[in-house]
């Protein structure tokens, strides 16, 4: 059978019974099924977690500690009560017709939020996973079909080779469409999704340290957290750093670019995934031109990650590898300028050290998180991720009568 | 130290000492660079530690987007066309000119016209008038002058390739039976190519004709295959890859590296002239990489008196046979997050 032929007969199956079939398990159920599935996956003895995790790390580039660790902080936040939280917002939902995800290589377990959203909404699911990572989603609604066979009919994962147009013209033509992936990725499914679309990408994530008391060794370690997790590749890792005052910045940059805290240790507890000679490369030039303009480097293997002390404000993109810049500002309402190259793509922010008043004026800058370092990447189910609320995108809009 | 033993070495390579050229060379920017000084005194290797050409500290390329680096006052600033990153461009502020025409001179008939003194030249690359800061157009206008006949045509408009004066140019040549070069980017190549496509012309250039052919992975919009490329320009134009010289240069650079098609070598292996010495080093230790691996092209070139000899670019390649390949880049779009990526950060959303 051709891809495009199995995807049209998944898709076939999901239209006909996905809602029903849906409706008849039912939301308590449902939940169940779920939170089971997410307990199995964060209890490290499992032998679901233990087959899958090998294959898993090698597919995304990952080592296995690293990954288990990212997999874990994202799957709190999945776990009760957040995925409650997801059901109770919706009411009195109408039988309405499966979606499809589009998912990316990039960040395992990127399929949770659409699943779950699917579940509580009672729409099917049809996930498209990446042939460079085809494990982790493909695991995850094995588990949920054991504990409820009936969802079979309601969640599937399918493979094909993005852009083969037989299959995605008559899928993205007639659904609903959830993206993530490169912005290529994304402009050619709008091509054809166009309004159906709901695309995730191009954001990022910095760190804010005002002066007021907090202490440094808890940030650090919550910050080399958010830095380290998923090797620094999600929207929600940490790029950079804003500190209010050099002091603190010097602080910083000493304790999360040394050997004995911060990046160093990390790099034994969550060794970093092997790096391109491409991703490598564009680190070493990251550091050898900070080097070449004064700026302090830390001390570390390429491998363990990149710590820049900056005096200039504006943001500059990480080139990865857990390489962060630390830029001390004179006050923090220097913030929205400095961030300016960032403007709409702005995702979260772990903040410390500041007051409630600042705290306000950070969150109005657009981020879609705001939490203490160390919590970014175990965002609740209900998420807004990109400042899009994913179970009211998916809602069918009531039918009004008369 | 002055910018004449450079030139009296690339003038006569074989006459010389590269190494210690080079070690006058890196005392002379040490001196006088200050950000130059400061990478060498935070790596430890200055003057008096560094006795290797290779151990003289590199300077990335990125380096040449955040200042200005040169050891006495610019006579021209050449930019980088922001093909990777149209936020930042490379610049490259240049104080030794006639230094620079002079390295034209000694290595660009060895690579491209070995056999002639003066061949017609079909230039697809716009020149210095039209693109006022490209060091491409520098020393292409250069080879122009010094190595066409009269017959030699720049065909490059204000919209690009002009389809007629490039037909009417090929035309000639073909009638005359005498061989001619044509100067071109990858993707003018492609916009000439194309174009002959459309018009559904073929022409075969006299036998001895060769491309000369750079910018392979600095497309500015979109990719392009290379192989794909020339097999479609020996289609259109006669001139196959064995005929092909790959041309390796960049803003940064005085000097260049060129492919040995004309040479009896591989068309791929990049090759330097004697006073450009090349390396492929491990990005994270920074030391030479084995025979074959991958890894950062590192270049000493002699001719950079003015702003940083030893060089380490954003291009990756392998050491093969004498010299390099180029195999990819270091810098760009790699995605990030969830669908992210540093260049499109860099610039700001609309």
């Amino acid at each position: 059978m051709t891809a495009a032929a199995e995807v049209a007969a998944t898709w076939k199956r999901l239209c006909v019974r996905g809602a029903t079939t849906l409706n008849e398990i039912g939301p308590t159920r449902l939940l169940e099924a779920w939170n089971g599935a997410i307990q199995t996956f964060r209890d490290p003895e499992t032998q679901q977690r233990n087959h899958l995790m090998p294959d898993l790390a090698r597919q995304v580039g990952m080592s296995e500690p690293c990954l288990a660790a990212s997999l874990e902080a994202l799957l709190d936040g999945f776990a009760p009560p957040f995925s409650a939280e997801v059901f109770t917002r919706v009411s009195a939902q109408r039988a309405a017709g499966p979606f499809v995800v589009v998912l990316a290589a990039t960040v395992p377990g990127l399929a949770l939020q659409p699943l779950l959203a699917g579940l509580a909404l009672g729409r099917a699911v049809l996930c498209k996973q990446s042939s460079r990572e085809s494990s982790f989603t493909s695991a995850f609604v094995a588990e949920l079909s054991r504990r409820e066979p009936a969802l079979r009919g309601a969640v599937a994962t399918v493979t094909w080779k993005g852009g083969d147009a037989a299959v995605e013209e008559p899928l993205f033509d007639s659904s609903d469409v959830v993206a993530y992936g490169s912005d290529e990725t994304v402009y050619a499914i709008a091509a054809l999704a166009d309004s159906r679309l709901v695309a995730f990408g191009a954001k990022a994530s910095i760190a804010v340290l005002g002066s007021g008391p907090a202490d440094l060794d808890s940030i650090v370690e919550g910050l080399t957290r958010d830095i380290c997790l998923f090797d620094q590749r999600g929207c929600l890792s940490v790029q950079a750093i804003y500190t209010e005052g050099r002091e603190l910045a010097e602080a910083l940059h000493a304790r999360l670019g040394s050997r004995d805290h911060g990046l160093g240790p990390a790099a034994r507890t969550w060794p970093p995934g092997k790096a391109s000679a491409a991703a490598m490369g564009r680190v070493r030039h990251e550091r050898d031109a900070a080097t070449l303009l004064g700026k302090a480097v830390a001390d570390l293997p390429i491998g363990a990650g990149t710590v820049i002390l900056d005096p200039e404000p504006r943001f500059v993109p990480s080139p990865g590898l857990r390489a962060v810049r630390i830029h001390p500002l004179d006050s923090l309402v220097e913030l929205a300028e400095a961030l300016s190259p960032l403007r709409g793509r702005l995702q979260g922010a772990a903040v410390a050290g500041t007051s409630s008043a600042e705290l306000a004026r950070i969150s109005e800058l657009g981020f879609s998180r705001v939490c203490q370092p160390g919590e970014l990447q175990s965002p609740p189910a209900a998420w807004t991720n990109g400042g899009i609320d994913l179970v009211e995108r998916l809602s069918v809009p009531p039918v009004v009568s008369g | 130290m002055s910018e004449q033993a450079i030139l009296r070495f690339v003038e006569a390579p074989t006459e010389g000492d590269f190494e210690a050229l080079a070690h006058q060379a890196f005392t002379y920017q040490y001196a006088s660079v200050a950000p130059f000084r400061t990478l060498c005194d935070r790596r430890r290797a200055t003057p008096d530690t560094v006795s290797c050409w290779a151990d003289i500290p590199m300077v990335p390329t990125r380096a040449f987007k955040s200042t200005p680096l040169h050891t006495a006052a610019p006579k021209i600033v050449f930019r980088s066309s922001g093909t990777t990153d149209a936020a930042t461009r490379s610049e490259h502020h240049h104080p030794f000119p006639e230094l620079y025409h002079r390295v034209v001179e000694r290595s660009f008939p060895a690579f491209c016209i070995p056999d002639h003194d003066r061949v017609p030249m079909l230039s697809l690359i716009p020149t210095l008038a039209r693109v006022e800061d490209s060091s491409l157009s520098f020393m292409i206008d250069h080879v122009m002058a010094t190595f066409g006949t009269d017959a030699s045509r720049n065909v490059v408009g204000a919209r690009g390739v002009d389809l007629r004066a490039l037909r009417s140019w090929l035309g000639a040549r073909q009638r005359e039976a005498e061989p001619c070069l044509v100067l071109a980017t990858s993707l003018s190549l492609e916009q000439c190519v194309e174009g002959l496509e459309r018009l559904g012309l073929r022409f075969r250039l006299p036998p001895g004709s060769a491309v000369f052919e750079t910018g392979g992975l600095k497309t500015r919009s979109r990719e392009i295959d290379p192989e794909d490329l020339r097999a479609r320009t020996e289609h259109r134009l006669g001139v196959g890859r064995d005929r092909t010289v790959i041309e390796y240069g960049m803003t940064e650079l005085t000097s260049q590296a060129y492919g040995g098609a004309l040479l009896d070598r591989a068309h791929d292996v990049l090759l330097c002239p004697l006073w450009m010495r090349s390396r492929i080093v491990d990005p994270e230790t920074l030391l030479e990489a084995p025979d074959g691996e991958i890894g950062l092209i590192a270049l000493l070139d002699l001719a950079n008196i003015g702003s940083a000899i030893h060089v380490l670019t954003e291009d990756l390649g392998r050491q093969v046979d004498g010299g390099f390949q180029l195999v990819g880049r270091a810098t760009g779009a790699e995605l990030r997050g969830c669908s992210l990526t540093a260049q499109e950060l860099a610039q700001p959303a609309e």
